[in-house]
């Protein structure tokens, strides 16, 4: 349980690894969580979190697809592994559970 | 072409600044992802405040993993694998060329084993009967025969010959006869069959008297004629 263990900023930069399925990069990601989740995200922020990642072995990383728009340069893509997949969906549990367990009329649900 | 890029550059000064600091193995991504929005934010507004924000991140990426020097990236020496180009390479000419490589190869080999023999057989012959310490002044003499019209050369010369060669020539020192005609030798009640040889007195270290006795003596190598 301990190595599945995610801080909430990783959290969201790894389920927005997979959703973007093997098109992930640094840029896309920082563009997708100012546009789509309204948070003020640095481009640093999201490459580190992209490092401590592939070093837990959550994600992959390759070299590919050097284009004019960046200059020549060529982008690192980040895919997510077993692992990675794993840990979201422990994640996920323990938060379906805790929820599950959450007396009624709290937060107004029906059960 | 520079020209005509060189308004919507992002600061050269940051980049350089950045390349410094910088881990040698992120920049090129990190470069790019600037570079990319750089591109985006100068196309929709004011180039100054993109390139006031273009410096903004070149700073904020400042952390401890970009600054940290990766020291096992060159660690293993190229000459490993410039070894192993070499052998690829080499490999691949002898697929090539099978009938060249293999004349040259068992060329080589046989020509290096050709020269073993020789340098065994100059060996042999260079250093038989070396043990005797003036052997530039020994000398053997030898009969040479007729033989149906072939020459023969025999070592065994008449046994009166040395005494002979002795008392005719000055210019000779000293004389020894060795006699290699062992046979059967019986010695009180044991009789046995033993390589006897028959050497002068004077090989037998004793002045040297100009008679016809030939000692009896059991060959043992090497015999060191003792002058």
């Amino acid at each position: 349980m301990k190595r599945y263990q995610l801080g909430e900023f990783e959290e969201i930069v790894l389920l927005w690894v997979s959703i973007q399925n093997e098109e992930a990069y640094g840029l896309s990601i920082t563009e997708a969580i100012k546009e789509k989740m309204n948070r003020s995200v640095t481009l640093s922020s999201v490459h580190t979190a992209l490092y401590r990642l592939e070093e837990k072995g959550f994600v992959k990383s390759g070299l590919g697809g050097a284009s004019s728009k960046r200059g020549g340069r060529r982008k690192r893509i980040f895919s997510v592994t077993n692992t990675g997949k794993a840990a979201l969906m422990a994640t996920r549990d323990t938060r379906d559970k805790l929820w599950g367990l959450m007396p009624d009329g709290l937060f107004g649900f029906s059960s | 072409m520079d020209k005509k890029l060189k308004n919507t550059d992002p600061p050269v000064w940051a980049d350089r600044f950045f390349e410094w600091y910088c881990n040698s193995d992120m920049q090129e991504e990190i470069l790019g992802d600037l570079y990319e929005s750089f591109i985006d934010k100068s196309a929709n507004g004011n180039l100054f405040l993109a390139k006031c924000w273009y410096w903004l991140q070149v700073i904020l990426f400042i952390n401890r993993r970009t600054l940290s020097r990766n020291k096992h990236s060159f660690a293993r020496l190229n000459s490993i694998d410039m070894f192993r180009n070499y052998f690829k390479i080499g490999y691949r000419n002898i697929l090539k060329n099978k009938g060249t490589t293999f004349i040259n190869a068992f060329g080589m080999a046989l020509a290096i084993g050709c020269c073993l023999v020789v340098f065994q057989f100059v060996d042999f012959m260079y250093n038989m009967d070396s043990f005797h310490s003036k052997r530039d002044e020994i000398y053997v003499v030898q009969r040479t025969m007729q033989q149906n019209g072939e020459q023969f050369i025999w070592n065994d010369v008449p046994q009166p010959l040395g005494i002979s060669l002795i008392n005719d020539f000055p210019q000779l020192n000293k004389m020894v006869r060795v006699n290699h005609n062992g046979g059967v030798v019986e010695y009180k009640d044991k009789v046995i069959a033993q390589r006897v040889s028959f050497v002068d007195a004077s090989g037998l270290r004793k002045k040297l008297a100009a008679v016809n006795i030939l000692q009896f003596l059991s060959f043992v190598e090497p015999f060191e004629l003792p002058f």
